[in-house]
């Protein structure tokens, strides 16, 4: 941990997100309105002391929308990652120990899962289930769990012939045993580092959705919408596309560094 | 014969964030040319580091910090960086434990000591084929042509230690630097390359200075044996005398350690050294080896030794040497 | 060497090829032989030593003996019982009797348990101690046994020497109490001095807990001071077993002659004139017909060639796999 502090690019991608974390956990504190009231006297007004970052077409506070939406973002990121590193790491994990037919079946599965464009198919299936928070999370966990699996698979299949598993096997130890307190601890590193760009890509797909309408829907805010409330006004209030636009980059790049950093760290010819 | 090299207390040490590691720490030893000197020692003995110190190529952290190398009358850690690159490869070679890493695994092997060949001769490509294709007879390489077009992975461990030989040979060297070079190798072919080494040596008139952790290869090609502990040089004797009379505690300690294969003397114990090596960061203050040494006085835990003459030709650094 | 032998382990006609990683298209499939139809046995109470070069199956034989990985053909027994039929608990229970110490200390331990859930585990598993306090008390005594401090309980691996690290393995594979230890070149990684510390703890441990052992190494100096019987290996074949007084003595079969001429020997005045085998060993996927030392062998005539000479005895017990004898 000591460690992760001392790398510089780490230490940048960690204050990003611990910035934002807090951003999202204080929002009630910190948002200046109610980022639903419409205020018809305030329309499309220019970031001022009053509305920091401005006022959209019905006059709500872009500010307090952004704070509220940093929830909606961290949250579907988090739970949806979270799915597919479970999906992830039990595939992966079953995969690279037995190997042979399991091994194979899996991993032409993923194949399978790679060669569809997930995006699309995202697409078409909240069209078919209609999107809500909760619909979205679930569908970008269940497509973007194949790296991950890949990843966990490729560690397990060199740490599976390692002499330490060897011998707690020779020890009568069975298979529960050797995967999660021999393989698993020494896979965790790449994971995380899965995990974190995990996290950066689902919150720039769930804008993405967002922005195309099929997102968070309107009025909880989301980055994404407000960005496509943004887009009609753009020639005129520059402020609601440049801000959630904004946020969005940051935050994927937060996670990017920190898990350059973690990989920087896990990467034994780096150290000295 | 005239001394070829001469190391007057080399001292190399890393410096580290944790503390500066005394690899080499005042190693003083001259070989003389046509010989063999066995540089002898356990892990962190500083073997290798008196090798590349004497070949500059130390790498960071480590730096020379004192100490003189002569070789053929002239210092070498007085040389500019172009003065050293004419005697790097041209009258001092080295080989190293693993060819493997030591050859670029993307080029031909024949194109790589062709290219040491042309670095050293004035040649053609053409004249440097021929003589790379002589060097890998030399090396006893079979079907050299053949050979000269093979990638390094399609080859052997002892094939490829040949070409690292072959390499080594491309600029006739005066000394050779041979850092364990067949310790990655198989008992058979171990023989072999040690073989090939030694009638190298007698035809060519190259000096070697011989480094490895095994004793046994030294009793049978080494004409003198330096024996490292800790950094430092504790016993320098000709091999006969070294094997018959050894002075220093940590010498016998570590020939009576190999099992004797003739013996039979089956339920005997082993008569093993106690203990490990010391920290180099964190050295005794006195002599490194008094924490281990059978023989150790109230004394040595203060005093280190300095080498003394045991016999004419035999040093040791110890207050109460053995066989006196 | 059949059942009514009282060997505590019976090796029968092993064999296990791995197939070469082939494309999907590629129809053939080469296959490495590593171990070629071994068989031996090991009486209770010995030490079987193991020599050969790098690939010649020795270490896959180690692997096969407690079933890391199976074979595709053979018989292994231990204490008469068939030890490849097991299964599920069975399995477990024979296994507890065989135990492996591996060459390298380093990747034999898991750097994130410390030495003392190392040595703990296997306790653990198969619940040997009633309690946590006395699964404490026996990892101690196991620390005694092999020369531990106490106070390395609650350290990782990577605070101790390479030579503790080969304690603390040594430990771990004590830890059921087996009756036979495969030791795979457990000292090849360490310096000389250690080796000679770790050698005395295999001797001791031998007498002092009846064991028995198959000690694996690639050095017949090693191996000529610690075993009782010594059994080379060429090519994933046993080409010569015979007590070591007497294969020390005289070898006979030419690639342990070859193997022993190769050895340095640490005594200057016995500087000798070495005869030395040429050429490599060949691949192990495409061994050579017949005998599979033929190709480098200085005596290597017709029949050589063509048929395989039979494992067979020759005088005092001893057998030899060559047609000079």
């Amino acid at each position: 941990m000591r460690k992760l502090l001392q790398n510089p690019q780490a230490l940048a991608g960690g204050i990003i997100i611990l910035f934002l974390a807090l951003v999202a956990l204080l929002a009630p504190y910190l948002s200046t309105h109610d980022p639903g009231e419409p205020n018809l006297w305030a329309i499309l007004l220019p970031p001022s002391s009053g509305h920091l970052l401005g006022t959209d077409d019905l006059g709500r506070d872009v500010f307090s929308r952004m704070v509220y939406g940093s929830r909606i973002s961290l949250l579907v990121g988090l739970i949806a990652v979270g799915i597919a590193s479970v999906i992830g790491i039990i595939l992966g994990s079953i995969s690279g120990f037995y190997g042979k037919y399991t091994d194979s079946i899996i991993m032409r599965f993923v194949d399978i899962m790679l060669c569809i464009p997930t995006f699309f198919l995202i697409l078409a299936v909240i069209a078919l289930i209609g999107p809500s928070i909760f619909n979205i999370m679930v569908v970008i966990g269940v497509t973007s769990w194949m790296g991950v699996t890949r990843l966990v698979r490729a560690e397990f299949l060199s740490l599976r012939e390692r002499e330490f598993v060897l011998a707690a096997r020779a020890a009568g130890a069975k298979n529960h045993r050797l995967i999660i307190r021999h393989i698993l601890p020494h896979a965790l590193n790449p994971i995380m580092v899965a995990f974190t760009l995990g996290l950066g890509g689902a919150i720039f797909i769930e804008s993405a959705l967002s922005f195309l309408g099929i997102g968070v829907q309107p009025p909880t805010p989301s980055w994404g919408n407000i960005l496509t409330e943004g887009k009609d006004n753009i020639d005129i209030a520059w402020w609601l596309s440049v801000f959630p636009g904004l946020a969005i980059l940051i935050t994927v790049l937060g996670f990017y560094l920190l898990a350059e950093g973690i990989r920087e760290l896990s990467n034994p010819r780096l150290k000295k | 014969m005239p001394v070829l090299l001469e190391v007057d207390n080399l001292q190399t040490h890393f410096f580290t964030p944790e503390g500066v590691i005394r690899a080499v720490d005042g190693i003083s030893f001259d070989l003389s040319a046509g010989e063999t000197l066995g540089l002898v020692g356990e892990s962190g003995s500083g073997k290798t580091v008196t090798a590349l110190s004497i070949l500059r190529l130390v790498p960071p952290p480590g730096r020379i910090v004192e100490g003189k190398i002569e070789f053929a009358g002239q210092d070498l850690l007085k040389l500019t960086p172009s003065e050293l690159r004419k005697i790097r490869g041209n009258r001092i070679a080295m080989v190293f434990q693993e060819p493997m890493s030591a050859l670029n695994p993307v080029l031909t092997v024949g194109s790589q000591v062709l290219e040491s060949v042309r670095l050293h001769q004035k040649v053609s490509r053409w004249e440097g084929r021929d003589k790379t294709v002589e060097l890998f007879k030399l090396v006893g390489i079979p079907s050299p042509e053949i050979r000269f077009k093979a990638y390094p992975h399609q080859l052997s461990g002892g094939m490829r230690q040949r070409v690292m030989l072959a390499m080594a040979l491309a600029g006739k060297p005066d000394l050779l630097l041979a850092d364990e070079p067949t310790t990655a190798l198989d008992v058979t072919i171990q023989a072999q390359v040690l073989d090939l080494l030694d009638k190298l040596k007698k035809n060519l008139g190259m000096s070697v200075l011989f480094i490895t952790h095994d004793l046994g290869i030294i009793a049978e090609h080494a004409d003198r044996v330096a024996i490292c502990y800790a950094g430092k040089i504790v016993e320098l004797a000709p091999v006969r005398e070294l094997f018959a009379r050894p002075a220093h505690p940590y010498s016998q300690g570590l020939i009576n350690s190999i099992p004797k294969m003739f013996s039979g003397g089956k339920d005997l114990k082993l008569s093993a050294l106690p203990g490990t090596v010391p920290d180099l960061k964190n050295l005794p203050p006195g002599c490194r080896f008094e924490p281990r040494c059978p023989r150790a006085l109230p004394l040595c835990r203060k005093y280190d030794s300095e080498q003394k003459t045991i016999r004419p030709g035999h040093l040791a650094a110890c207050i109460n040497p053995l066989n006196q | 060497m059949e059942h009514s032998s009282n060997n505590l382990l019976d090796v029968l006609n092993l064999k296990k090829y791995f197939p070469v990683q082939t494309t999907f298209f590629s129809g053939s499939r080469d296959l490495v032989h590593a171990v070629d139809g071994v068989s031996f046995g090991i009486q209770p109470g010995e030490t079987l030593g193991l020599v050969g070069e790098s690939g010649c199956g020795k270490s896959t034989l180690a692997r096969l003996i407690l079933r890391l990985i199976e074979p595709d053909s053979g018989e292994i027994r231990f204490a008469r019982e068939d030890f490849l039929g097991k299964r599920g608990e069975e399995l477990r229970r024979l296994r507890r009797k065989i135990q492996i110490v591996f060459q390298d200390p380093q990747s034999s331990l898991n750097p994130r348990m410390k030495a003392g859930e190392i040595i703990g585990e296997p306790i653990k598993i198969h619940s040997l101690a009633p309690s946590r306090a006395a699964r404490k008390e026996m990892v101690l005594d196991l620390f005694r046994q092999v020369g531990l401090p106490p106070d390395s309980y609650s350290r990782y691996p990577h605070e101790f020497s390479g030579g503790q690290r080969q304690r603390i393995g040594i430990a771990r594979a004590l830890a059921l109490n087996p009756e036979l230890i495969v030791a795979d070149e457990p000292v090849s990684s360490l310096d000389v001095s250690i080796q000679a510390q770790i050698l005395n703890l295999f001797s001791d441990l031998k007498t002092r807990k009846n064991l028995t052992y198959l000690f694996i190494s690639h050095d017949l100096r090693v191996l000529s001071w610690i075993s009782d019987r010594i059994a080379v290996m060429y090519l994933g074949e046993i080409v010569e077993i015979a007590s070591t007084p007497e294969l020390v003595k005289k070898p006979l079969h030419p690639y342990t002659q070859a193997l022993f001429a190769a050895v340095p020997i640490p005594d200057p005045s016995t500087r000798r004139e070495k005869i030395l085998v040429p050429g490599e060993p060949p691949s192990p996927i495409r061994p050579p017909s017949g005998c599979r030392f033929h190709p480098r062998c200085p005596y290597a005539f017709a029949p050589c060639k063509s048929t395989p000479p039979p494992l067979k005895p020759v005088e005092n017990n001893r057998l030899v796999a060559c047609y000079l004898y």
